[in-house]
Protein backbone atom coordinates (compact mmCIF):
# COMPACT_ATOMS: atom_id res chain seq x y z
CA UNK A 1 0.00 0.00 0.00
CA UNK A 2 2.84 2.32 0.91
CA UNK A 3 4.45 1.58 -2.47
CA UNK A 4 1.37 2.91 -4.26
CA UNK A 5 0.88 5.87 -1.93
CA UNK A 6 4.46 7.03 -2.43
CA UNK A 7 5.00 5.87 -6.00
CA UNK A 8 7.82 3.52 -4.97
CA UNK A 9 8.69 -0.11 -5.58
CA UNK A 10 7.74 -2.54 -2.81
CA UNK A 11 11.43 -2.89 -1.91
CA UNK A 12 11.71 0.87 -1.41
CA UNK A 13 8.41 0.95 0.44
CA UNK A 14 9.63 -1.50 3.09
CA UNK A 15 12.58 0.84 3.77
CA UNK A 16 10.17 3.72 4.34
CA UNK A 17 8.10 1.57 6.68
CA UNK A 18 11.22 0.54 8.59
CA UNK A 19 12.32 4.17 8.81
CA UNK A 20 8.94 5.22 10.11
CA UNK A 21 8.87 2.41 12.67
CA UNK A 22 12.39 3.24 13.85
CA UNK A 23 11.67 6.98 14.14
CA UNK A 24 8.40 6.33 15.97
CA UNK A 25 9.95 3.69 18.24
CA UNK A 26 7.39 1.14 17.12
CA UNK A 27 7.67 -2.35 15.68
CA UNK A 28 7.55 -2.77 11.92
CA UNK A 29 4.67 -5.16 12.38
CA UNK A 30 2.57 -2.59 14.26
CA UNK A 31 3.24 0.09 11.68
CA UNK A 32 2.40 -2.32 8.86
CA UNK A 33 -0.84 -3.31 10.61
CA UNK A 34 -1.85 0.37 10.81
CA UNK A 35 -1.11 0.90 7.13
CA UNK A 36 -3.03 -2.19 6.08
CA UNK A 37 -6.01 -1.21 8.25
CA UNK A 38 -5.81 2.30 6.68
CA UNK A 39 -5.22 3.97 10.03
CA UNK A 40 -1.84 5.28 8.87
CA UNK A 41 -0.71 6.55 5.52
CA UNK A 42 2.94 7.46 4.97
CA UNK A 43 3.28 10.65 2.95
CA UNK A 44 6.21 11.61 0.79
CA UNK A 45 9.24 12.63 2.78
CA UNK A 46 7.81 14.09 5.87
CA UNK A 47 10.29 12.57 8.29
CA UNK A 48 7.77 11.11 10.65
CA UNK B 1 -25.80 -50.05 -0.64
CA UNK B 2 -28.45 -50.97 1.89
CA UNK B 3 -32.07 -50.31 0.98
CA UNK B 4 -32.93 -48.44 4.16
CA UNK B 5 -30.66 -45.55 3.36
CA UNK B 6 -32.61 -42.41 2.59
CA UNK B 7 -32.32 -40.63 -0.73
CA UNK B 8 -30.83 -37.54 0.92
CA UNK B 9 -28.12 -39.62 2.60
CA UNK B 10 -27.24 -41.10 -0.76
CA UNK B 11 -27.05 -37.67 -2.31
CA UNK B 12 -24.91 -36.40 0.48
CA UNK B 13 -22.52 -39.32 0.30
CA UNK B 14 -22.24 -39.20 -3.49
CA UNK B 15 -21.61 -35.45 -3.35
CA UNK B 16 -18.88 -36.12 -0.82
CA UNK B 17 -17.40 -38.85 -2.97
CA UNK B 18 -17.49 -36.56 -6.00
CA UNK B 19 -15.61 -33.89 -4.10
CA UNK B 20 -13.01 -36.36 -2.89
CA UNK B 21 -12.50 -37.66 -6.43
CA UNK B 22 -12.20 -34.17 -7.89
CA UNK B 23 -9.66 -33.25 -5.20
CA UNK B 24 -7.44 -36.14 -6.23
CA UNK B 25 -7.98 -35.32 -9.91
CA UNK B 26 -6.80 -31.77 -9.17
CA UNK B 27 -3.73 -33.32 -7.56
CA UNK B 28 -3.11 -35.41 -10.66
CA UNK B 29 -3.38 -32.23 -12.77
CA UNK B 30 -0.50 -30.73 -10.82
CA UNK B 31 1.70 -33.45 -12.28
CA UNK B 32 0.70 -32.63 -15.86
CA UNK B 33 -0.04 -28.94 -16.21
CA UNK B 34 1.57 -25.85 -14.94
CA UNK B 35 -0.42 -24.74 -11.99
CA UNK B 36 -0.33 -22.18 -9.26
CA UNK B 37 0.78 -23.63 -5.95
CA UNK B 38 -1.14 -21.12 -3.83
CA UNK B 39 -4.34 -21.71 -5.83
CA UNK B 40 -3.86 -25.45 -5.34
CA UNK B 41 -3.29 -25.19 -1.59
CA UNK B 42 -6.19 -22.73 -1.28
CA UNK B 43 -8.44 -25.20 -3.10
CA UNK B 44 -7.33 -27.95 -0.71
CA UNK B 45 -8.14 -25.75 2.29
CA UNK B 46 -11.60 -25.08 0.84
CA UNK B 47 -12.12 -28.81 0.27
CA UNK B 48 -11.23 -29.52 3.90
CA UNK B 49 -14.14 -27.28 4.91
CA UNK B 50 -16.50 -28.92 2.43
CA UNK B 51 -15.51 -32.50 3.25
CA UNK B 52 -14.77 -32.49 6.97
CA UNK B 53 -16.72 -31.30 9.97
CA UNK B 54 -14.61 -28.17 10.08
CA UNK B 55 -15.41 -24.49 9.50
CA UNK B 56 -12.08 -23.05 8.42
CA UNK B 57 -8.80 -24.59 7.30
CA UNK B 58 -5.32 -23.20 6.82
CA UNK B 59 -2.00 -24.48 5.52
CA UNK B 60 1.28 -23.31 7.06
CA UNK B 61 4.78 -23.98 5.73
CA UNK B 62 8.15 -23.55 7.36
CA UNK B 63 10.40 -20.81 5.97
CA UNK B 64 14.22 -21.03 5.76
CA UNK B 65 14.53 -19.45 9.21
CA UNK B 66 12.37 -22.18 10.71
CA UNK B 67 9.29 -20.00 11.18
CA UNK B 68 5.84 -21.15 10.10
CA UNK B 69 4.13 -18.96 7.50
CA UNK B 70 0.47 -19.13 6.51
CA UNK B 71 0.38 -19.80 2.76
CA UNK B 72 -3.23 -20.75 2.07
CA UNK B 73 -6.57 -20.63 3.79
CA UNK B 74 -10.19 -21.59 3.20
CA UNK B 75 -11.05 -17.91 3.46
CA UNK B 76 -8.81 -14.89 2.93
CA UNK B 77 -10.39 -12.92 5.73
CA UNK B 78 -7.52 -10.96 7.25
CA UNK B 79 -8.62 -11.80 10.77
CA UNK B 80 -8.44 -15.52 9.99
CA UNK B 81 -5.04 -15.19 8.30
CA UNK B 82 -3.80 -13.45 11.44
CA UNK B 83 -4.99 -16.36 13.55
CA UNK B 84 -2.91 -18.74 11.45
CA UNK B 85 0.02 -16.34 11.35
CA UNK B 86 0.01 -16.03 15.14
CA UNK B 87 0.91 -19.70 15.31
CA UNK B 88 4.48 -19.04 14.25
CA UNK B 89 4.85 -18.13 17.94
CA UNK B 90 2.48 -20.50 19.69
CA UNK B 91 -0.44 -22.81 18.97
CA UNK B 92 -1.47 -26.21 17.70
CA UNK B 93 0.26 -25.77 14.31
CA UNK B 94 3.58 -25.02 15.94
CA UNK B 95 3.14 -28.00 18.28
CA UNK B 96 2.21 -30.31 15.38
CA UNK B 97 5.15 -29.00 13.37
CA UNK B 98 7.64 -29.50 16.21
CA UNK B 99 6.38 -32.88 17.38
CA UNK B 100 5.46 -34.34 13.98
CA UNK B 101 2.25 -35.56 15.64
CA UNK B 102 -1.38 -34.54 15.39
CA UNK B 103 -2.37 -31.91 17.97
CA UNK B 104 -5.98 -31.33 18.99
CA UNK B 105 -8.13 -29.34 21.36
CA UNK B 106 -11.81 -30.16 21.69
CA UNK B 107 -12.50 -27.09 23.81
CA UNK B 108 -10.39 -23.98 23.15
CA UNK B 109 -12.26 -22.12 25.90
CA UNK B 110 -10.44 -24.33 28.42
CA UNK B 111 -7.02 -24.39 26.80
CA UNK B 112 -5.75 -20.92 27.69
CA UNK B 113 -3.02 -22.46 29.85
CA UNK B 114 -1.77 -24.49 26.91
CA UNK B 115 -1.80 -21.63 24.37
CA UNK B 116 -2.11 -18.34 26.29
CA UNK B 117 -2.33 -16.16 23.17
CA UNK B 118 -3.78 -18.46 20.54
CA UNK B 119 -6.57 -20.15 22.53
CA UNK B 120 -8.34 -17.00 23.79
CA UNK B 121 -7.97 -15.31 20.40
CA UNK B 122 -9.36 -18.30 18.50
CA UNK B 123 -12.16 -18.64 21.04
CA UNK B 124 -13.00 -14.93 20.72
CA UNK B 125 -13.16 -15.40 16.94
CA UNK B 126 -15.84 -18.05 17.45
CA UNK B 127 -13.79 -21.25 17.22
CA UNK B 128 -14.36 -23.96 19.82
CA UNK B 129 -12.09 -26.77 18.64
CA UNK B 130 -8.94 -27.24 16.60
CA UNK B 131 -6.98 -30.02 14.88
CA UNK B 132 -3.46 -29.59 13.51
CA UNK B 133 -1.81 -32.23 11.37
CA UNK B 134 1.88 -32.15 10.45
CA UNK B 135 2.76 -32.01 6.74
CA UNK B 136 5.47 -34.62 6.29
CA UNK B 137 8.02 -34.76 3.54
CA UNK B 138 10.08 -37.92 3.88
CA UNK B 139 11.61 -37.62 7.34
CA UNK B 140 11.08 -33.89 7.63
CA UNK B 141 8.05 -31.96 8.75
CA UNK B 142 7.53 -28.99 6.41
CA UNK B 143 4.43 -27.42 7.89
CA UNK B 144 0.97 -28.12 9.23
CA UNK B 145 -2.66 -28.29 8.21
CA UNK B 146 -4.92 -26.47 10.64
CA UNK B 147 -8.64 -27.22 11.00
CA UNK B 148 -10.80 -24.88 13.06
CA UNK B 149 -14.30 -25.79 14.22
CA UNK B 150 -17.15 -23.65 15.52
CA UNK B 151 -18.52 -26.55 17.59
CA UNK B 152 -16.56 -28.20 20.42
CA UNK B 153 -15.52 -31.84 20.40
CA UNK B 154 -13.29 -34.11 18.32
CA UNK B 155 -13.41 -35.04 14.63
CA UNK B 156 -14.67 -38.52 13.76
CA UNK B 157 -12.08 -41.16 12.89
CA UNK B 158 -13.32 -41.13 9.28
CA UNK B 159 -12.82 -37.35 9.09
CA UNK B 160 -9.37 -37.64 10.65
CA UNK B 161 -8.33 -40.28 8.13
CA UNK B 162 -9.49 -38.09 5.25
CA UNK B 163 -7.82 -35.04 6.81
CA UNK B 164 -4.57 -37.03 6.96
CA UNK B 165 -4.95 -37.91 3.26
CA UNK B 166 -5.61 -34.25 2.37
CA UNK B 167 -2.52 -33.21 4.32
CA UNK B 168 -0.48 -35.70 2.30
CA UNK B 169 -2.05 -34.41 -0.91
CA UNK B 170 -0.94 -30.89 0.05
CA UNK B 171 2.64 -32.11 0.48
CA UNK B 172 2.66 -34.05 -2.79
CA UNK B 173 1.12 -31.09 -4.63
CA UNK B 174 3.87 -28.84 -3.32
CA UNK B 175 6.50 -31.20 -4.64
CA UNK B 176 4.94 -31.33 -8.06
CA UNK B 177 5.24 -27.64 -8.80
CA UNK B 178 6.80 -27.74 -12.23
CA UNK B 179 8.89 -24.60 -12.06
CA UNK B 180 10.50 -26.02 -8.98
CA UNK B 181 10.74 -29.58 -10.09
CA UNK B 182 13.66 -28.38 -12.13
CA UNK B 183 15.43 -27.08 -9.06
CA UNK B 184 15.05 -30.55 -7.54
CA UNK B 185 15.56 -29.53 -3.95
CA UNK B 186 12.73 -29.64 -1.49
CA UNK B 187 14.03 -26.41 0.07
CA UNK B 188 13.61 -24.67 -3.29
CA UNK B 189 10.14 -26.11 -3.65
CA UNK B 190 9.10 -24.83 -0.28
CA UNK B 191 10.66 -21.45 -0.95
CA UNK B 192 8.63 -21.01 -4.12
CA UNK B 193 5.36 -21.47 -2.26
CA UNK B 194 6.46 -19.03 0.43
CA UNK B 195 7.59 -16.46 -2.14
CA UNK B 196 4.29 -16.82 -4.00
CA UNK B 197 2.43 -16.08 -0.81
CA UNK B 198 4.48 -12.93 -0.18
CA UNK B 199 3.78 -11.71 -3.73
CA UNK B 200 0.06 -12.24 -3.24
CA UNK B 201 0.11 -10.31 0.04
CA UNK B 202 2.02 -7.46 -1.62
CA UNK B 203 -0.42 -7.47 -4.56
CA UNK B 204 -3.35 -7.25 -2.15
CA UNK B 205 -1.75 -4.12 -0.67
CA UNK B 206 -1.14 -2.53 -4.07
CA UNK B 207 -4.72 -3.18 -5.19
CA UNK B 208 -6.17 -1.98 -1.87
CA UNK B 209 -4.22 1.28 -2.13
CA UNK B 210 -4.96 1.82 -5.84
CA UNK B 211 -8.68 1.29 -5.49
CA UNK B 212 -9.05 2.54 -1.92
CA UNK B 213 -10.65 -0.70 -0.76
CA UNK B 214 -9.84 -3.03 2.12
CA UNK B 215 -7.44 -5.96 1.93
CA UNK B 216 -10.12 -8.64 1.84
CA UNK B 217 -11.85 -6.99 -1.12
CA UNK B 218 -8.48 -6.59 -2.82
CA UNK B 219 -7.89 -10.33 -2.71
CA UNK B 220 -11.32 -11.01 -4.20
CA UNK B 221 -10.50 -8.63 -7.07
CA UNK B 222 -7.16 -10.32 -7.68
CA UNK B 223 -8.48 -13.86 -7.58
CA UNK B 224 -11.65 -12.98 -9.50
CA UNK B 225 -9.61 -11.46 -12.32
CA UNK B 226 -7.17 -14.41 -12.37
CA UNK B 227 -10.03 -16.90 -12.62
CA UNK B 228 -12.00 -15.01 -15.25
CA UNK B 229 -8.96 -14.56 -17.46
CA UNK B 230 -7.29 -17.92 -16.85
CA UNK B 231 -4.24 -16.27 -15.31
CA UNK B 232 -2.08 -17.89 -12.65
CA UNK B 233 -2.57 -16.13 -9.35
CA UNK B 234 1.12 -15.75 -8.57
CA UNK B 235 2.05 -14.41 -12.02
CA UNK B 236 -0.77 -11.91 -11.91
CA UNK B 237 0.29 -10.88 -8.40
CA UNK B 238 3.84 -10.33 -9.63
CA UNK B 239 2.67 -8.09 -12.49
CA UNK B 240 0.57 -6.08 -10.03
CA UNK B 241 3.44 -5.73 -7.52
CA UNK B 242 5.88 -4.66 -10.25
CA UNK B 243 3.18 -2.15 -11.22
CA UNK B 244 3.06 -3.36 -14.78
CA UNK B 245 -0.59 -4.23 -14.48
CA UNK B 246 -3.59 -2.91 -12.63
CA UNK B 247 -6.58 -5.15 -11.97
CA UNK B 248 -9.53 -3.19 -13.41
CA UNK B 249 -12.46 -2.41 -11.12
CA UNK B 250 -15.50 -4.41 -12.19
Amino acid sequence: MTAVHLGLSVDEAILRLRAHAFAAGRSLRDVAADVVARRLRLESWNID
Amino acid sequence: MSDDRSISELHTSSAREGLIVSTFVALADTMIDEYDVIEFLGMLAERCVELLATDEAGIMLVDPRGNLQAVASSSERTRLLELFELQNQEGPCLDAFRSGEMVTSGDLGRDAARWPTFAPRAHADGFAAVVSLPLRLRRDVIGALNLLRDAPGPLTDADLALARALADVATIGLLQERAVRESRTSAGQLQLALTSRVLIEQAKGVIAARHDIDIDQAFEMLRGYARRHGRKLTELARAVVEQQFDVPAQ
